[in-house]
């Protein structure tokens, strides 16, 4: 470099009165002249670059990100919604992954024969209902503490974890089915799951969440069982009755979730 | 400058040091480069807002993706490729408002200083640059200096790639014009 930015080229850079080419020489020579730099830094307001420098230090402070956090971010979801939704315990890959194994024998177990599929038929409604039981709890979320004591309504929290954690295995569930072999008829678990998960929203009004998926998961294994004696377990899982019936429930239990006053209130209230 | 205390080392040996998660070293280039990268950015946007975002942006970019930087060309360069692609990202989020400077009409009178900065700089270049019209020097300037793509410019400029690419067209044939 021959020249190099003058203090008065400096001041007219910075405070935008340069002409557009000693501006763009200004700017080329900047990319390569420390000196320069150091000249054309002091022209540049300190109040605005100390507190980018506050901000900067604090969002690199910041844990990043999860990958669940950005993609729900991606979709509309806001940042602090994001964060409390990715924390459900059963968002984590561990139960993730665990899920999938049991669906993958199930599957496994259902693409060998017509009995295999009624057992798949019976296990797969149960993965949703698991699924939702380890959304939100005293004593399986490591943020409990932590959002019981936040000015956001609880039940509100409860509602979108389990929307999310439903959504997810569900879909889980939806394409382990797609292996199954059975066309449509492998997708006959939806419904009844569904049904379980909208009894599970209705008792959370009275018990905790985990206590009434697992009272719900322990009736349906408790009826289930009742029926493999008398031979009616592969009538039950493939009949229209059951679909029809787990359609009426889950829509039944949607409505009072959705209808009631105390549950809307609920909604908003703060704890 | 032959020995190098912390304050002196190169910018590439920093960057080295902030991929290895050193927070001093980001610091570091943080004073160095962020008053020039805040000033050029508001050459491009009149939203000293948007600008700061943009900065802290880009810095946070930088901490985060400094083991991406290969080694060519000058830090400062890698910075502003960084810098004026997220101000682009963030114009288009947002409605824009022009650069004070591509409503102006260029100065036609230069002070003598200006004068020997240009002949050594650009010799006839620089003030043929100067005589475009703020439309087509906006164009060159986002395409030839900052180094977008046409597309980016049209995004940066708010204008269609179509027009970015004849107004480049009109702004060659005009500086070859004057320059031959």
């Amino acid at each position: 470099m021959t020249w190099h930015i003058t203090p008065e080229l400096a001041r007219s850079y910075a405070d935008g009165s340069a002409a557009g080419a000693p501006s763009s020489s200004v700017e080329a020579h900047l990319l390569a002249c420390d000196a320069c730099r150091a000249l054309v830094a002091s022209e540049a307001p300190a109040g605005r670059l100390d507190a980018v420098w506050a901000e900067i230090q604090e969002q690199v402070d910041a844990p990043r990100p999860t990958w669940v956090e950005r993609l729900l971010t991606r979709l509309g979801v806001s940042p602090a919604d994001a964060r409390l939704l990715s924390a459900a315990p059963s968002l984590q890959v561990s139960w993730l992954l665990g899920l999938v194994a049991v669906l993958a024998f199930a599957a496994a177990a259902a693409s060998s024969d017509e009995r295999g599929l009624r057992a798949f038929l019976l296990v797969a409604p149960l993965v949703p209902v698991i699924a939702v039981a380890g959304a939100y709890g005293r004593r399986i979320d490591p943020t409990y503490e932590v959002t019981r004591s936040t000015p956001y309504p609880t039940y509100r929290l409860l509602l979108l974890r389990v929307v999310a954690v439903l959504s997810v295995s569900v879909a889980l569930t939806a394409v382990v089915s797609l292996f199954v072999g059975a066309g449509w008829m492998a997708m006959a678990w939806l419904l009844p799951s569904l049904a379980m998960v909208g009894v599970v929203l209705v008792l959370t009004r009275y018990v905790e969440l985990p206590v009434a998926a697992g009272s719900v998961v322990a009736g349906y294994a408790l009826a289930v069982t009742a029926m493999v004696p008398r031979n009616e377990v592969d009538v039950v899982a493939l009949a229209e009755s059951t679909q029809l019936v787990s359609l009426s429930v889950a829509v039944a239990c949607l409505a009072v979730v959705v209808l009631s006053p105390a549950r809307r209130a609920a909604f908003r209230r703060l704890p | 400058m032959t020995d190098m205390p912390a304050e002196e080392l190169a910018d590439a040996v920093l960057l080295a040091s902030v991929a290895d998660g050193d927070r001093n070293g980001l610091e570091l280039l943080y004073r160095r480069h962020a008053p020039w990268l805040l000033l050029r950015l508001q050459h491009r946007c009149a939203d000293p807002g948007l600008v700061d975002e943009v900065v802290q942006d880009t810095f946070v970019a930088v901490w985060r993706s400094a083991g991406r930087y290969d080694g060519r060309g000058e830090v400062a360069a890698w910075i502003w490729g960084i810098g004026v692609r997220r101000l682009v990202d963030a114009l288009r989020r947002q409605p824009r408002r022009l650069p004070e400077r591509s409503r102006r009409q260029p100065a036609l009178e230069l002070s003598a200083e200006e004068r020997v900065l240009l002949g050594v700089e650009y010799g006839d270049l620089g003030g043929a640059l100067d005589r475009l019209s703020p439309e087509l020097h906006a164009v060159v300037q986002a395409t030839v200096l900052d180094g977008l793509t046409t597309r980016e410019a049209a995004r940066l400029l708010g204008i269609p790639q179509g027009t970015v690419k004849t107004r480049m067209m009109r702004a060659r044939a005009q500086l070859r014009e004057e320059l031959a």
